[in-house]
């Protein structure tokens, strides 16, 4: 596998990695590490990539997997609380609605972040079930209750 | 706000991830994953024990006195078990992501590895 193929589709889904990393990283530190174990894990595993997933689910699958290997050995589980994550979206840009989201999907529990991230990006309940190992069902419940609560956290800026 | 809309925008990047993607070399990359500094430290540890098992070996046979056997006998078994249990550990440990598997069997992967033998059951 040449790394210039490599390079040309992960710079073309760049964006899985960096929307993952940004819902899960707590620190500047903990991002970095984070894109170097994800890269590093692609690099090693990528030549057994066939295609029979598509390139972004294949790379949304690992990268999953890598974000939550590193928080289970390292127990960096961030829970924001509530309302002090409010006043923390009230000060921020009215204009910057892309950061105030992301800053309101990390205020969910880790497995709703995942399921939204992979929601806003196209995957249906099914796909999205695969994914994570759990129920259509539950996904379903899960998506419902995540998008009350970040429509109730957004409405008030 | 329309999430969907919001999310789709571009300037899905930082310096952070650019930097890595402009590097010159990917093997040159190391593995950030706190499994792999655990398995390198119980690979010291069991060398270690082999070492420390040997000398004690090599004592017992200079020794002359019945506590001393005793003593080294009890030491050395119990260098023996421990450096049996942390290979055994060792080797169970997988540092590879798997690509496959769904987020909940890798985390059952991870979790087996080292409170159930090794012993993973897919599904």
């Amino acid at each position: 596998v040449s790394e210039k193929e490599f390079l040309s589709q992960i710079k073309e889904h760049q964006n899985v990695i960096y929307k993952l990393v940004h819902l899960y990283a707590t620190s500047e530190e903990d991002k970095k590490d984070m894109y170097q174990e994800i890269l590093f894990q692609a690099w090693k595993t990528y030549p057994s990539f066939r295609g029979e997933a598509k390139f972004s689910t294949w790379l949304y699958r690992l990268s999953l997997n890598t974000i939550f290997t590193i928080q289970r050995k390292t127990n960096k589980i961030e829970y924001t609380d509530t309302a002090k994550y409010e006043e923390q979206l009230i000060a921020a840009s009215a204009n910057d609605e892309k950061e105030r989201l992301y800053k309101a999907i990390r205020t969910l529990s880790e497995t709703e972040r995942a399921i939204v991230s992979l929601h806003l990006d196209g995957y249906d309940n099914k796909e999205v079930s695969e994914l994570l190992g759990i129920t259509a069902n539950l996904v379903g419940v899960r998506l419902h209750r995540a998008k009350q609560q970040l429509t109730t956290l957004l409405k008030h800026i | 706000m329309d999430f969907e809309n919001v999310w789709r925008q571009g300037g899905d990047s930082d310096d952070a991830l650019n930097k890595l993607l402009n590097t010159d070399d990917f093997s040159k990359l190391q593995s950030k994953l706190p499994l792999v500094k655990l398995k390198r430290n119980l690979l010291i540890g069991i060398i270690w024990a082999v070492i420390i098992t040997t000398f004690y070996i090599t004592v017992f046979f200079f020794v002359g006195i019945w506590q001393g056997y005793v003593v080294l006998a009890v030491l050395i078994i119990f260098n023996i078990v421990i450096a049996l249990d942390s290979s055994k550990l060792y080797n169970n440990i997988n540092v590879n992501i798997s690509t496959t598997n769904s987020l909940k069997e890798e985390l059952q992967k991870n979790y087996t590895s080292f409170i159930d033998g090794g012993v993973y059951r897919n599904g």
